[in-house]
């Protein structure tokens, strides 16, 4: 066959180098024994004989791993790892060795390559895209499931702890008008019973928490332009107990940390839960004044009282910048669309309160330092 | 008494089976270096960061593989064959079979009930927090026993037998003692654990023996203890370096004998360059740290005595399939 010398010295050096024994070095797995060995590699084989020829081992190619940590040359294992090693250490070997076997046998610096680590990124992104779309509903599950008489202790630590019974308005006539209003609100539908609470704290705000507890702040009701106004407010609040809302974000929260720690906890990984969960903040935000229209719809009464409080928010918004708005505005979409939406489907036109229960309710914490306890 | 054969150019030659010579010493060596590892370890980081954190079960095998390697014990290193699919699967069993019904009992139930029944729910807060602790003990564990599961040498995988429920229970009663008696008590329990672990250490088909000591630990740490305040916590160090001389004296294999020689000043100045390696590299160069522990851990250990190779059997026991997730859930490195 036509074939240059060349051609045939190497094909004739590769042949020799095919078939020519290396001196090894073996451990059998079995002992700690060094025995110096003589390995060949024949065909899909290495075969493994002592210097003299006796037989001492036959390991099929598809089955043998190599390692180079350290200085001590290629190291030789097989699969379904018993403990024997082939040490090579002839430079020669090596090349020829390394020849015969699969690239995936081959020593690796990193033990995972690039092809697995992206498969891992692309998991990982859509678990997250996943836990995101999930979380809300298995949340609000968690939080329908969950018995009514677990949940409102907490809600009355936490309002303990945002107002103290000190600190508190309650017993009043300001009080009870306040809860009047509130049972009007929630009439006809299957919401859990409402406990109101007016604190008598300097921050405009207001809060729904777990166990259908909500909290309307003084300052709140001092600075409302209209009786309209605070039962809009108190709708709204209504509205995220109505669905369950500060469970929900209970429940969503607790997942979001034990994501959290999966993650081992990094800056990243809390940016990240806390965007999340200010966007769902932000939905629930929406969802408390639809059901807040309709209450007040439902109620008879005027919703353009909500809508200028919303508007009033939006002015001090744009001049004062985000450090003096009321906590609960960082977590809501923006007020002056809110306002909007509220005054497009707002159908009621009545009064909220009679002018005695708005004047009751405003001085609800005025008489309260004469009141002994 | 069968003579010794020694070459002509007067290095020891090996004697026939027989008790170990006095002068005879099996070569224990280190060859880290630290800055032949930093690469694969910077790439290892910027990995599992892109992967928010799950690559690190592959670079904690990256790191251990390089470590053993870097020891050779009578010209043959050591070997670690553990895979970062073992810890993965570890840590999520670890997670979803432990951490998250626990972490889930606590939220609410315990919290429930601190609300609702202050004094029974404190009892159940303490004995959740001695359940963690006991829990501790048994993540150490079962880490040791998958570590010298996954080492080898000469292919002769070690072992470690015993309970990890056992185990766990005297980590709890160590750790109890050692808070009732502000930290008195910690040599012995020391001793304890210690003798739990080691007595059922296997390598290959021998057990490790963890025989009685030879010299006092006590005298030098009661100095330490008093010292600790005074020297700013470094004659912790002192005391470090005296207990493990103290361990090396009582274990034993077979015909070897173990001496750790480092002093506390030693390890004090290891543990401080290591800290100033790591805050001026932000981590970084934590490779370089290791090599340098290393390198105080081996160049002062002296095995005495040598081994028959033939008298070193195979490890038959029974080996974990996973890692060892629960330290890792916890967090505990």
């Amino acid at each position: 066959m036509p074939s240059t010398s060349d051609e045939r010295a190497t094909r004739s050096t590769l042949d020799e180098r095919a078939t020519r024994a290396f001196p090894v070095t073996f451990f059998d797995g079995r002992t700690a024994v060094r025995h110096a060995a003589t390995l060949r590699v024949a065909g899909d084989r290495l075969r493994l004989t002592t210097p003299v020829g006796v037989p001492l081992a036959e390991w099929p190619l598809a089955d043998v791993t190599a390692s180079a940590e350290g200085r001590q040359g290629l190291r030789l294992a097989r699969a379904d790892d018993d403990g024997a090693r082939i040490v090579v250490t002839d430079a020669l070997a090596r090349t020829v060795i390394l020849a015969a076997l699969p690239a995936r046998a081959h020593p690796r610096r990193l033990s995972l390559t690039l092809g697995p680590v992206a498969a891992i990124v692309g998991g990982l992104a859509v678990a997250l895209a996943l836990a995101y779309l999930l979380a809300p509903p298995v949340a609000r599950a968690v939080a329908r499931a969950v018995p009514a008489a677990w949940v409102e202790p907490i809600g009355r630590q936490m309002v303990d702890s945002i107002a103290p019974p000190d600190r508190r308005c309650d017993g009043t006539a300001g009080s009870e008008a306040l809860a009047d209003l509130a049972r009007r609100l929630a009439a006809g539908s299957d919401i859990p019973p409402l406990t109101v609470h007016i604190a008598d704290l300097d921050v405009v705000n207001a809060f729904a928490l777990p166990g259908g507890h909500v909290i309307v702040t003084r300052a709140l009701i001092d600075g409302a332009a209209s009786a309209e106004a605070v039962a809009g407010v108190l709708a709204h609040e209504i509205g995220h107990v109505a669905e369950r809302h500060p469970s929900a974000a209970m429940a969503r929260r607790l997942l979001g940390h034990v994501v959290l720690q999966l993650l081992g906890g990094g800056v990243v990984a809390e940016g990240t839960t806390l965007l999340a969960e200010l966007s769902y903040s932000r939905d629930d935000e929406r969802e408390a004044d639809a059901v807040a229209v309709a209450l007040l719809n439902r109620a008879g009464i005027d919703g353009a009282g909500l809508a200028a409080f919303m508007r009033a928010l939006a002015g001090r918004e744009a001049e004062t910048g985000p450090g003096a708005i009321p906590g609960f505005l960082s977590t809501h979409p923006d007020s002056g669309e809110r306002a909007r939406a509220i005054a497009r489907d707002a159908t009621g036109t009545g009064p909220a309160l009679s002018d005695a229960a708005w004047a009751a309710i405003r001085g609800a914490c005025r008489g309260r330092q004469g009141e002994a306890s | 008494m069968p003579a010794r054969s020694a070459t002509s150019d007067g290095a020891p030659g090996r004697p026939p089976s027989g008790p170990s010579g006095g002068r005879d010493v099996t070569p224990l060596r280190q060859t880290a270096d630290g800055g032949d590892f930093v690469g694969t370890y910077v790439i290892g980081l910027l990995l599992n960061l892109v992967t928010l954190g799950i690559y690190h079960f592959w670079l904690k095998t990256d790191i251990r593989r390089y470590l053993w390697s870097r020891v050779e014990a009578d010209d043959d290193p050591f070997e670690y064959t553990g895979t970062g699919g073992e810890l993965f699967k570890g840590f999520l069993v670890a997670v979803f079979l432990v951490l998250l019904p626990v972490s889930l009992l606590y939220q609410l139930v315990l919290a429930q009930l601190l609300i609702v029944a202050p004094a029974a729910g404190s009892i159940a807060a303490g004995v959740l927090v001695l359940f963690n602790l006991w829990l501790v003990g048994v993540a150490y564990f079962s880490v040791r026993r998958f570590r010298l599961t996954r080492t080898r040498w000469r292919g002769i995988r070690a072992n470690q037998t015993g309970s990890r429920a056992a185990y766990g229970l005297r980590f709890l009663l160590a750790w109890i003692a050692n808070l009732a008696t502000l930290g008195l008590t910690l040599p012995a329990m020391r001793v304890m654990l210690t003798r739990y672990e080691l007595s059922r250490m296997e390598i290959g088909d021998r057990g490790v023996t963890f025989g009685p000591p030879r010299s006092p630990l006590y005298p030098t740490y009661l100095l330490c203890w008093v010292l600790l305040l005074p020297t700013l916590g470094l004659s912790w160090f002192w005391f470090q370096a005296r207990w493990y001389r103290h361990l090396a004296e009582r274990v034993r294999f077979g015909p070897l004998g173990f001496d750790y020689r480092a002093t506390g000043g030693q390890l004090a100045r290891l543990a401080i360059g290591n800290l100033l390696i790591l805050s001026f590299t932000f981590g970084l160069l934590a490779p370089f740290t290791w090599a340098r522990t290393l390198r105080v851990a081996i160049d002062n250990l002296t095995v005495t005595g040598r081994l028959e190779p033939e008298w070193l059997g195979q490890n038959r026991g029974a080996v974990p399939t996973m890692g060892e997730g629960l330290f890792d859930a916890l967090d505990l490195g």
